[in-house]
């Protein structure tokens, strides 16, 4: 955070002591970092994410997107400035500075000092009021929900053509980890009668608002190759896509290195000082240090520092550093959580060397699968408000996370534009802010965002399910989700929305108690914390949902996506899995929670696992295990009967086999694997293994035919070990994607 | 998932500015006699909080350190402060993992009126039933973080059990 120095403080010092001040701050300040690009609307940058309006105390629920911002300390008639930048083309950089510059329109009447103050809360320009900040949602002080404290201030004179705000700490915040919402621009000395108009994004481009921003980049192309008692990395150094500051130039890297874990967030070279070669930086050991333009370098027995052991897994986070020595981080003082790293374990045999593709940063836990468009984008969430968007290919962001609302929570499903009704590759996201999103994963630009209920706000803990309008007919795609609101056992809600608008369908929501087809009573809906599934072949969605902890209410649910009826149920006991379809959508297979009351308390049990039949949702066989709740979904394959079921439990993975062309189909158990605290697992038809996430820290290779656990990939098994979330398989890439409670994702390629 | 309660009823907040307007007066008068060991003002109390975790669905609020899992649908993480100035304030609550990786961020804004000196309640809900949490066993010590306006003021650690 900026400390803003007192004006009055300078005035009652002497002029002389005040120009020593000065000249010794510019000898003692070094030339700051090699790249600076001004973010403004132009030509060639649209700002496409970028957002600003007035919020005026006088029309507190109107909308002011126009031409101009104001800002005014007028008492009842207060008006602040709201405003958010696109930083979509610097998204892999380590910020050292930024400004923030309003273009004056309008100057005031009097000197007027304004603070620049970080938003806390989601918001959209097209809905922002005084009173409201998104949809029917208010802010939680009229006016906009800010910090107390300014970051920056300009002072505005009546001769002024522009208000400058040093906003460095917020730039550097937003790159490690915080949520962007912008910044609110308020009259510091309100109430007076200062009154300033500045140019807006929708004005011209010379006057629209300008983020000056100084930083250096991440290499690029970061691999690491294993060998015996080796590990070689190769990296690029990137060409420029800002101006040089002064005559700075890349120079090379410094490059960190740590067994097991990965180097944490606070090891990192300080700015404008070189590292001593081997000496040590938090957890991360200094074993490369280069001023000579290198983008290669072999960990080896030449290392003074140590060679790497076979065996052993080898984090390496490689700091681009400039003429000046300024490297590729945020200088904050909780850590810089966002510069390359990569990581492998040399082996003497190559069968038992691995590596990692890339590692990305994701800020806080996420366990969902990654959403893919194969081959191009990896897509997750993160329970810091932030929806990320990774290139498949190399593991760098496409652009800077998305600011979302509040905690995503579960897989939000990608949509390519060719399938896609609205003819963009889209991301559908729900999260605990109670937000559905529609985002668009080239620009990153959020198309929609709905509060589909008019008053209150949803829980939301499951993902949206998409029917496409490309496969099922109709005139759009309709994102299909169900609420998770824990005060009530029966009127939870099942929503369906416009995939082009996120306006509700007609029939939407459907809320407990719900009338069933051929049946009198209304069905209680207890909490559904699962995404629903679309069944092309039946026309039907199918959801799953807690049922009271027992079996006296439906836990599964069939819905005509067209009227919203509810055509089948079946009280299978609570349901926090997602179903899976057969390929051809001749069974469904389902997993229970196993709970049940015991006395008055819900009481964990062990979970049975169901075919159903698509049509009538009747039983056609189940399988008790013996290993707990199941984990996530199962796991289908086999295009035709017999079909092989995997899922796992607290303690193993369990595959199953069912034949439901037999006229009474019954599960038989193949195999089970311990793993510890098992991710859901995954496969596909036609391969020969199964993959699956652990709390180990590992990613284990399963044989399908026998369960044998033949090998397992290292994500982190030292002392940040985190616990591996379900995995996503890019068949494109022959790759392995996961995300991980250690607050990173990771790619393998498959087989191991 | 936020919710922002005061523990004051709002007839009386008129009440209470008043006589916070009254003691200003007062104090002003009398600056001189108010002054702190150095000369100056006594500084404000800083603002602190403390935390109690809660079953959602329960009736009252037991302030318990331990919660099963299995038997939790929702945690309530109940954030009280005192000493909070007046005006607009961001409350950032971590939620960190057994081990001491984040789980979860989240911020939240209120505002505190001028002689206001009533203790305030923010309550986050952190979903568990059906959650990661229960599905992969995210069990041991967790920690509870929370900073106002960028600065830590507290940390208190919690039990989640099978």
């Amino acid at each position: 955070m900026y400390q803003q120095h007192s004006i009055i403080g300078l005035e009652r010092t002497s002029w002389c002591r005040w120009c020593a001040l000065v000249t010794a701050l510019l000898i003692a300040a070094p030339v700051i970092a090699r790249e600076q690009i001004v973010l403004q609307k132009s030509g060639s940058d649209p700002q496409a994410r970028g957002e600003d309006a007035t919020l005026k105390q006088a029309s507190p629920n109107s909308n002011n997107v126009g031409n101009t911002l104001t800002v005014s300390g007028v008492s009842g008639a207060n008006q602040n400035a709201i405003l958010e930048f696109d930083l979509s083309r610097i998204p892999n950089v380590g910020v050292k500075a930024a400004t923030l510059t309003l273009n004056v329109v309008t100057a005031p009447s009097a000197s007027v000092t304004y603070g620049a103050y970080p938003v806390s809360d989601f918001w959209q320009a097209n809905a922002a009021t005084w009173n409201t900040r998104v949809a029917t949602t208010i802010w939680t002080t009229p006016g906009g929900d800010a910090s107390t404290t300014a970051t920056g201030t300009a002072t505005v004179k009546t001769t002024s053509t522009t208000a400058a705000f040093p906003v460095t700490g917020d730039v550097q915040n937003w790159y490690n980890g915080n949520a962007n919402y912008g910044w609110l621009i308020k009259d510091q000395s309100a109430p007076d009668t200062s009154t300033t108009v500045f140019g807006s994004k929708e004005a011209s481009n010379a006057t629209s608002p300008e983020l000056t921003v100084q930083f250096v980049q991440n290499v690029t192309g970061l691999t690491a190759t294993p060998g015996n008692a080796s590990v070689t990395l190769n990296w690029t150094i990137p060409a420029l896509i800002g101006s040089p500051v002064g005559t700075e130039t890349y120079t090379g890297v410094v490059i960190l290195r740590r067994a097991s874990s990965p180097v944490d967030k606070s090891s990192y070279p300080t700015d404008t000082k070189v590292p001593t070669l081997c000496s040590t930086l938090g957890t991360g050991t200094v074993v490369f240090v280069d001023a000579t333009g290198k983008q290669t370098f072999t960990d080896n027995s030449a290392d003074t520092c140590g060679a790497p052991a076979n065996g052993t897994t080898y984090f390496y986070k490689v700091f681009l550093r400039d003429s000046s020595n300024y490297y590729s981080y945020q200088p904050i003082t909780n850590g810089s959580t966002y510069t390359e790293e990569i990581s492998a374990t040399p082996a003497a045999t190559l069968a038992a060397q691995q590596n990692t593709q890339w590692i990305a940063a994701t800020f806080a836990t996420d366990l969902a699968s990654p959403s893919l468009i194969p081959g191009s984008v990896a897509a997750m969430g993160s329970q810091t408000d932030l929806l990320f968007f990774i290139n498949a290919v190399s593991g760098m962001r496409e652009f800077v996370p998305i600011s979302l609302g509040g905690s995503i929570a579960s897989r939000s499903p990608v949509i390519d534009a060719a399938s896609s009704s609205t003819g963009q590759d889209i991301d559908y996201v729900t999260d605990q802010d109670g937000l559905i999103y529609a985002v668009n994963t080239d620009s990153g630009v959020i198309d929609w965002v709905i509060n589909p209920i008019t008053t209150g706000t949803l829980s939301l803990q499951g993902g949206p399910a998409v029917q496409l309008e490309s496969v099922a007919g109709g005139s759009n795609d309709v994102v299909f989700f169900g609420t998770r609101n824990t005060t009530t056992t029966t009127a939870n809600q099942i929503f369906a929305l416009n995939g082009n608008t996120g306006a509700n369908l007609s029939w939407s929501p459907l809320t407990g108690p719900i009338m069933v087809t051929n049946n009198s009573t209304a069905q209680n809906l207890d909490i559904i914390n699962s995404t629903p599934l679309v069944d092309y072949v039946h026309n039907v969605i199918w959801v799953t949902s807690r049922s009271a902890c027992g079996t006296a209410q439906p836990s599964l649910w069939q819905i005509n996506p067209t009227t919203g009826a509810t055509e089948a149920i079946a009280n299978l006991g609570d349901i926090d899995a997602s179903p899976t379809l057969s390929f051809s959508s001749d069974v469904l297979f389902v997993g229970t929670v196993g709970d049940s009351i015991v006395g008055t308390t819900c009481t964990a049990g062990n979970s049975t696992i169901y075919a159903i039949h698509p049509t009538t949702g009747a039983t056609i066989a189940s399988y008790v295990s013996t290993d707990g709740p199941i984990v996530s979904y199962p796991v289908v394959l086999g295009s035709a009967p017999p079909y092989m079921v995997i899922f796992s439990g607290s303690t193993a993975v369990h595959l199953l086999t069912i034949d439901t062309s037999r006229p009474t189909p019954a599960f038989a158990q193949v195999w089970s694997t311990t793993i510890a605290s098992p991710s859901a697992p995954i496969s596909y038809t036609g391969s020969s293994y199964v993959y699956v996430g652990s709390s180990d820290g590992t990613i284990h290779e399963l044989l399908l035919t026998t369960g044998a656990d033949i090998k397992d990939e290292i994500t982190n098994i030292g002392s940040t070990k985190g616990t591996v979330g379900d995995p996503s398989i890019d068949e494109v890439m022959s790759r392995i994607y996961v995300t991980t409670t250690d607050q990173r994702a990771y790619a393998f390629v498959i087989p191991f | 998932m936020f919710r922002l309660t005061h523990s004051a009823i709002r007839p009386y907040r008129n009440s209470i500015f008043l006589a916070a307007v009254v003691l200003f007066a007062a104090l002003q008068f009398s600056g001189c006699q108010m002054t702190s060991a150095d000369g100056g003002t006594p500084p404000p109390a800083a603002p602190s909080a403390t935390f109690s975790f809660c079953y959602k669905e329960a009736p009252s609020c037991d302030n318990e350190t331990s919660f099963s899992a299995t038997a939790t649908r929702d945690l309530e993480v109940k954030v009280s402060w005192q000493n909070v100035p007046a005006g607009s304030h961001v409350q950032t609550l971590e939620i960190l993992l057994p081990g001491g990786n984040l789980y979860q961020q989240t911020q939240m804004t209120f505002g505190v009126q001028q002689g206001f000196d009533q203790p305030m309640v923010a309550i986050q809900t952190l979903p568990v039933a059906g959650t990661w949490i229960q599905q992969r066993h995210l069990l041991g010590q967790w920690t509870a973080r929370v900073s106002l306006d960028g600065q830590l003021i507290a940390t208190q650690t919690v039990e989640l059990t099978p």
